[in-house]
């Protein structure tokens, strides 16, 4: 009997260490995730040079699309967030598109393109911009799925596909 | 051991070894995924894409510019450029491109590519000596829907 209130003990101490250790690793990773994961509020400026924060857009579920006029898979990606901001716009979505690129092109296929979401327009500060938000290649299009209060809930390097897309931002919208 | 070891302490125990066990793994396993990147195609850095190689002085009055271009690459013909950096004195030649692979591009028309490798010899003139630059601008994209930005690279060979 004693024997075997000693291993409880023993056993209870070691469930009890467990238990600190797994409390303690998880206090430790939500820390860190929820540092990483909060977006910076970043600034950029629009066509007209106005200056604009990513908090502007807080609730709503934000997707920031950089891109570039010389970018052909970019160009291509757009149509669908077009469709993707007037299908799912009155249910919360907002994309923005950011240009690594000079005024004119831009506005050329903005037009060209029927772009119906606010374009900022920069370059070191595009860069930059994704840097923040965790790219690690420096290539475009580079899109960020921002959701409303602020947390980063994706990434990806290249061009979606509409199914893609769909499924990217399917059960994260706001209403 | 069996016998001396009483079977609901041995049970605790094994049950607190994996609470343990539990305890290191899950929040690991759960931070992945919070920061999940999109299922999709992995892409190379840059450098990786298109690794250029240094610049080799061939011969009196040619420099060969050259890159290894990974699987499902391509970098555009009409996007290279060669400078001269240094000397003051050294001056390039039109550079002798190798022929070029047309690419249909729905947005830019019939485009001219390049993918494996790519070697261009650019001459220079004869005169110049000793170590000399050039800066290389070059772009390029993946099969899979990826473009990197314009690349520049500064190269030096000397003799």
């Amino acid at each position: 009997m004693k024997r075997r209130e000693l291993f409880a003990v023993l056993a209870l101490c070691l469930l009890s260490a467990a238990a600190g250790f797994g409390a303690w690793r998880w206090w430790q990773v939500q820390q860190a995730a929820e540092l990483a994961q909060q977006r910076p509020d970043l600034e950029f400026r629009d066509l007209d040079g106005k200056p604009h924060k990513l908090s502007e857009w807080d609730g709503k579920l934000l997707l920031l699309n950089f891109w570039a006029t010389w970018c052909t898979p970019c160009l291509k990606e757009i149509p669908l967030l077009v469709e993707a901001q007037r299908e799912f716009g009155p249910r919360g979505l907002q994309i923005v598109g950011l240009a690594m690129d000079q005024r004119d092109p831009v506005e050329a296929f903005r037009t060209r393109l029927g772009i119906n979401y606010p374009i900022m327009l920069g370059e070191v500060d595009i860069i930059s911009g994704m840097d923040a938000l965790g790219d690690e290649l420096g290539a475009f299009p580079f899109s960020v799925l921002i959701a409303p209060d602020g947390r980063i809930l994706d990434r990806t390097s290249g061009g979606l596909s509409r199914e893609e897309l769909r499924d990217w931002i399917d059960g994260k919208l706001p209403m | 051991m069996r016998g001396v070891i009483p079977s609901e302490a041995r049970n605790l125990v094994r049950r607190s070894l994996v609470a343990a066990l539990l305890g290191m793994t899950l929040p690991a396993s759960a931070a992945d995924g919070l920061l999940k990147k999109a299922d999709g195609p992995q892409f190379l850095p840059v450098d990786q894409a298109f690794e250029i190689q240094p610049l080799e002085w061939r011969e009196d009055g040619v420099l060969e510019v050259s890159w290894r271009i990974a699987k499902d690459y391509y970098l555009y013909r009409d996007r290279l450029r060669f400078t001269a950096s240094a000397p003051a004195s050294l001056k390039l030649g039109a550079p002798a491109l190798p022929p070029s692979l047309p690419y249909e591009d729905e947005h830019f028309g019939q485009m001219q590519i390049y993918r494996d490798r790519l070697v261009v010899r650019v001459p220079f003139n004869k005169d110049a000596k000793g170590k000399v630059s050039v800066t290389v601008a070059y772009q390029g994209c993946a099969d899979a829907g990826l473009c990197y930005p314009p690349q520049t690279r500064t190269l030096e060979a000397g003799r």
